[in-house]
């Protein structure tokens, strides 16, 4: 913690609401620990704002103070959409005066997990400071006591406790209980920047979450065709991108209007490789879009197996297609593993609506399952709908959905 | 946008308005009460109930109001709930979901519930004499299918039931419902020999909310529980404004049955004849069909286009259409299993667009639609 901090008086400090944050993995990195903590710093911050807020480091956590007019949920869903935040916990800051500490700690296990004064807990104590009158065992051993006597009903258990009560004697004095579980990952940002083909399914919001754990940014990109899919698919879709914005720091979305190519497909190309064909004019176009917006990868929902057109064949297939790499985070998942990740997330309600995002005419009933890369690259020529695509890229549709938690 | 939805509702005709808001200023009373502005209420509401049977060919004390033709099919369904001894009602694959959702409530009773199938829209009276057994209680089909407008033989339907019951020596029950029909086809419950029908006013320019169950058999129970109302059979103060603006507008819909029918049917004839020319198929019965069909309902199908991209295309040209039943089409599929119950192939299902008509509909608005609909067939690749 910075120099300033430790000479912030009192009266200031209750103006402000204290959280601790807990960072996993970033606090191992090396020389470059300070550019992804840069990053988490100014993620949080952006989701806070209006609300004024600041962050200090010290021994692999953040202390982040939040003006008190900003409400305590906005708080909680801002780290809990913020990758880098492993866990966090609401703390009270006070002065080395034990008896104002004992109050402190009165108020702090009226809240939760405390609050239903069952199961059982400990007392854990750092003290820094050694000056303090008491030492560690004594404070734990009195501060148990404050517990036991506002909730006879719980039991004191060293190891592995349901909840902790935590006070650390520094300067001044921290006390907290246990953490509130965070999203864990890296901040968004840290690992650059990528396009997320973004459907109404369930799989695609899945992953571009994934990806965003991992530190990418990313856009996403939709492809209309209507009236062959209906508005309501269209809106489905920016309220899946609405609900994975917050933990991406807010998304562009880019919607092509794929009708002619779609047509154009279905005329110019055999019946049994529509989708193949398909796939491919979408990564070629997914391929534009990200040239023009600087995303360096493409993030599919493709899981092996799922359907016709994830076979590892033609996988291959739309992979020759792509001059950037293609991320395909769910590639080796069950279908229940991304339905439970979805319900997590808050996109499975919306992904299951039923407003399809590809009609039934461009569906072959005996799709290419195994198709050869080299002949469908030639059918995939032979279509010579590039004009088509350039056309489609160029009046492509944007909105900005914004990040606010 | 030119309207062709009037199979799921029509608006509000100027006389029922007029009537409505005419009779919600001047009658105020609840027909029950039994001060003076009641006893007026109630004279009225008593002049509607002989104004509607005697239209309908019947006696006032067969007439009860209803909230609808949903709550006049679901009285005389929910009543064979209070039975002791359970048995068997039959009635067709076709029926709206007012009956068919039944199956359920009345299975969990231990009723056995029978759907029909009815090859073309059609129930043929030896399917349904095959079906009938000691079992059997009530036996409930429609006039008009809502779906294709194909007319039920109710008459020989009838026959064979009420055959049955002299050789059976047992009452059944018959139920029809008659919502599609009334104010477009000539329909007379009494002379058909129904024990009970249902109608619905706002598919006749009535006002939503309001229907007619037309019912001799004293053995019917409500639905509701309440103050006694329609001789306990639908209990809940009456609407009598909207009762009035439904009489309003069902006398010159029965009067002008004739020239507005002759209307209605040359729209379809024009309709029909594009829908050939450009590709479509026909699902209802083609005009020159030797059995009966309602012209005010064509069903067709227009492959390989999903209905649901079709109605947005037509949509976007100013075309109000639906796929099979407005009410169903809140709940994917059901339509889809009035046509199954059709034997209508489902490559022709997932493509039906119905098209319905009024009188009200304007020449030109039709040829507008005609037009529209050979556009679109070269649009989206229409073909048979």
């Amino acid at each position: 913690m910075p120099r300033r901090e430790y000479k912030q008086d009192m009266n200031e400090l209750k103006s402000l609401n204290l959280y601790l944050i807990r960072l996993g993995e970033i606090s191992l990195k090396g020389l470059n620990r300070n550019f992804f903590e840069k990053k988490l710093k100014n993620n949080i911050k952006l989701k806070i704002h209006p609300y004024r807020s600041t962050l200090t480091r010290e021994k692999g956590r953040f202390y982040l103070y939040v003006s008190k007019d900003c409400p305590e949920e906005t708080v909680i869903r801002t780290l809990k959409t913020t990758f880098g935040v492993v866990g966090f916990s609401k703390a009270i800051v006070c002065e080395k005066d034990w008896d104002i500490i004992v109050e402190n700690a009165k108020a702090l296990i009226e809240n939760e997990p405390f609050a239903d004064g069952t199961g059982t807990f400990k007392v854990e104590c750092r003290r820094g400071d050694k000056s303090f009158f008491m030492n560690s065992y004594q404070i734990e051993s009195q501060l148990g006591g404050v517990v036991l006597d506002r909730y006879p009903d719980m039991k004191v258990k060293v190891k592995n406790p349901e909840k902790e009560l935590r006070i650390e004697v520094r300067e001044q004095v921290y006390m907290y209980t246990s953490p509130i579980p965070g999203p864990g990952g890296l901040p968004v940002g840290t690992a650059g920047k990528g396009l997320l083909l973004l459907s109404g399914g369930i799989d695609s919001p899945v992953a571009g979450w994934r990806m965003a754990k991992r530190g990418l940014k990313q856009d996403c990109l939709y492809f209309h065709a209507y009236p062959y899919t209906s508005d309501m698919a269209l809106q489905k879709v920016k309220d899946l991108a609405r609900i994975i914005a917050p933990y991406n720091q807010g998304t562009n979305l880019v919607v092509i209007n794929f009708t002619e190519c779609e047509l154009w497909i279905k005329e110019h190309s055999k019946e049994e490789e529509h989708t193949l064909m398909m796939r491919a004019c979408m990564m070629k176009v997914a391929n534009m879009v990200a040239k023009k917006r600087e995303c360096k990868v493409l993030v599919t929902g493709e899981a092996l197996g799922q359907v016709a057109s994830q076979t590892l064949e033609s996988m291959c297939f739309t992979n020759s297609m792509s001059e950037i790499p293609v991320l395909r985070p769910l590639v080796a998942m069950d279908k229940e593993e991304i339905i439970s990740t979805a319900r997590e997330i808050g996109t499975y309600e919306t992904s299951i609506l039923p407003y399809d995002d590809c009609c039934v005419i461009f569906s072959p009933k005996h799709p290419l399952v195994r198709p050869e890369v080299d002949i469908e690259r030639n059918s995939y020529s032979e279509m010579k709908i590039e004009d088509l695509l350039q056309k489609a890229v160029d009046e492509a549709q944007e909105f900005e959905i914004t990040y606010h938690v | 946008m030119h309207y062709f939805d009037w199979t799921a509702t029509s608006p509000m005709g100027q006389k029922a308005l007029e009537v409505y808001s005419d009779i919600a200023t001047r009658y105020i009373g609840n027909p029950s009460s039994t001060h003076p502005l009641g006893i007026q209420a109630k004279e009225c509401l008593e002049n509607q109930r002989r104004d509607v049977a005697s239209m309908l060919g019947t006696r006032p004390e067969y007439i009860y109001f209803t909230s609808g033709g949903t709550e006049a099919d679901s009285i005389v369904l929910s009543s064979l709930l209070g039975s002791p001894s359970p048995g068997e009602i039959i009635t067709t694959g076709i029926e709206h979901a007012a009956v068919l959702e039944w199956k359920k409530a009345l299975e969990n009773h231990g009723w056995k519930f029978t759907a029909l199938r009815c090859p073309g829209g059609y129930l043929d009276p030896l399917t349904l004499k095959e079906a009938l057994n000691d079992k059997v209680r009530m036996v409930a089909f429609m006039k008009v299918n809502n779906v294709t407008g194909t007319i039920l033989d109710t008459k020989a339907l009838v026959k064979v039931v009420r055959d049955y019951e002299k050789q059976s020596g047992r009452k059944i029950h018959i139920h029809c419902d008659a919502v599609q029909a009334l104010g477009k086809i000539p329909f007379h419950p009494e002379e058909e020999d129904f024990d009970s029908a249902a109608f619905s006013a706002h598919k006749f320019c009535g006002p939503r909310g309001v229907g007619i169950l037309y019912c001799r058999n004293k053995a019917i129970g409500a639905l509701s529980r309440g103050g006694g109302q329609e001789k306990g059979l639908r209990p809940g103060t009456e609407n009598l404004a909207g009762i009035c603006a439904m009489t309003a507008e069902l006398k010159p819909a029965l009067e002008n049955l004739k020239p507005d029918y002759d209307k209605v049917l040359a729209f379809r004839r024009k309709i029909q004849e594009t829908i050939l020319e450009s590709g479509y198929t026909l699902i209802s019965p083609p005009d020159k069909s030797e059995k009966e069909f309602s012209p005010y309902i064509i069903n067709i199908c227009a492959k390989p286009i999903p209905s649901e991209v079709f109605l947005r295309v037509m949509a976007d040209k100013g075309f109000c259409l639906s796929s099979g039943s407005a009410c169903s089409s809140n709940s994917r599929g059901k339509a889809e299993s009035v046509l199954a119950a059709m034997n209508i192939p489902s490559s022709d299902r997932m493509s039906s667009i119905r098209i319905s008509l009024s009188y009200l509909n304007l020449d030109e608005e039709v040829d507008l639609l005609c037009k529209a609909l050979r556009e679109a067939s070269g649009q989206l690749g229409i073909r048979k």
